[in-house]
């Protein structure tokens, strides 16, 4: 897969990262097992620092996107779609929440469609 | 000071003065030997990346120059020290060509080191994942012919020495022994001691980061990347066969007119070169008719296309190679 920086976006380059990867395990472009490129030389490639890199390597870390494994470096996570893991989990938390305030469920989803259009 | 030592600060003077000539600085490149870069990487020279790349060229000649030139000078210097062989200046000769080799290749490598880091500025950079192995860059053969070489060689030089310790028929009596054998045998060190260079310095070069602005700004440093880790691999393997060739001259000399073992010797020992010769070039023509091998591991696409079109068409990258 190819990772494209543009350092003069108004995305930081760590969100840049993150959101490509990301965009790349969805679309089957990286696979689970495949091994990412490690923090020095990303950051040499793409000219960034390595705390930047690292930042983002973290954070995908966190969406259980990618995982560590010591020092043989970094890799797609391979428990399937990550993204759609935490969607769900996001949406059962929500839907809880909904529940718990006595909002139906055509109120709920209107809510949803509402919030993705203004994030877009 | 003996004529052979006269001879060999001559040759190294004459190839010292071409060396420091082609470094003076303002050298230009030639359009032609831009045009023949193009068409040993496959890679077309667009007017984005011509500066890049004559800059690199460049770095890359300079380092290859200075590393020649030192190398020269510790094999001259090495040379005087030694006593000569039996084989006359053959070994000198052999030892002053694998070691500006080893020079060179090692040159070229800090050039590629130095000049992998080039700040991009605010435009965008490119990146991918997972990382290029050495695989990618190196053939199957380029691979293993250091290995294969050093370790058929080592093979032959035993078995070599086996035959100077029995000898057959007496037919090296009166022959310096340990002469016939160790000017092949320090030629084979020096081969051993290229490969874990540069299998040291190749690795570290593989994991150095290659910042580029574009596709075919990546495509071309991996070019570039592929020739100097070809030119770290390949100079043991020259190295190592040149020690056995060095080792058979010395013996077939010495044996020649004997009858006998003698002659079977003389005939078996010119035949192994040529030999070793033929093969070296029937593997060079086959290499030759392919795309580049970093091209068909790392850009696909553009060694599909340069496969569909006429040899030696060079092509450019579009947006994407390897998924």
């Amino acid at each position: 897969m190819r990772l494209v920086i543009d350092p003069q976006s108004t995305t930081p380059p760590f969100e840049q990262i993150r959101m490509q990867v990301i965009d790349a395990v969805r679309t089957g472009t990286l696979t689970p097992g495949d091994k990412l490129p490690t923090v020095r030389r990303l950051a040499e490639d793409l000219g960034l620092a390595p705390n930047t890199v690292a930042r983002s390597y973290r954070a995908l870390e966190q969406d259980e996107v990618i995982e560590t494994r010591g020092r043989l470096g970094s890799f797609v996570a391979a428990t399937g779609d990550a993204t759609q893991r935490q969607m769900q989990q996001a949406a059962v938390v929500y839907a809880e929440r909904a529940t718990s305030l006595g909002v139906d469920v055509d109120e709920a989803l209107a809510i949803v469609r509402a919030a993705l259009g203004a994030s877009r | 000071m003996d004529l052979y030592k006269i001879t060999l600060l001559v040759v190294a003077g004459l190839l010292t003065v071409v060396f420091a000539w082609q470094l003076r600085p303002g050298a230009a490149i030639r359009p032609d030997a831009l045009r023949d870069t193009a068409r040993r990487a496959g890679l077309a020279i667009t007017p984005e990346v011509e500066p890049v790349l004559i800059a690199r060229i460049r770095s890359r000649n300079r380092g290859t120059l200075i590393g020649t030139l030192i190398a020269l000078i510790v094999a001259t210097v090495s040379l005087m020290a030694l006593p000569q062989s039996a084989d006359g200046g053959l070994w000198s000769g052999l030892m002053i060509i694998v070691m500006t080799g080893l020079g060179g290749a090692v040159g070229l490598c800090v050039a590629e080191f130095r000049s992998a880091l080039v700040p991009l500025g605010d435009r965008p950079r490119v990146a991918r994942a997972p990382t290029p192995s050495r695989a990618d860059y190196l053939s199957t053969i380029d691979l293993w012919c250091g290995p294969v070489a050093m370790g058929v060689t080592g093979v032959a030089l035993a078995a070599v020495a086996l035959v100077i310790l029995v000898d057959p028929d007496d037919v090296l009596r009166g022959a310096s022994i340990p002469s016939l054998w160790w000017p092949g045998f320090m030629l084979w060190i020096v081969s051993l001691a290229a490969a874990g260079v540069g299998r040291i310095l190749s690795t570290r070069l593989v994991g150095r980061g290659q910042p580029a602005g574009s596709d075919m700004e990546l495509a071309w440093s991996d070019a570039l990347r592929s020739w100097t880790l070809r030119a770290l691999v390949q100079t043991p393997a020259l190295g190592a066969l040149c020690s056995l060739v060095v080792v058979l001259t010395s013996v077939s000399s010495t044996v020649s007119g004997q009858s006998g073992i003698g002659t079977a010797l003389s005939v078996a020992f010119s035949i192994v070169p040529l030999v070793m010769g033929m093969v070296g070039v029937a593997l060079l023509s086959m290499g030759s008719r392919r795309p580049p091998h970093y091209l068909s591991r790392l850009w696909p696409d553009v060694a599909a296309e340069l496969r569909r079109g006429a040899h030696g068409v060079v092509a450019a990258p579009v947006e994407s190679g390897r998924p």
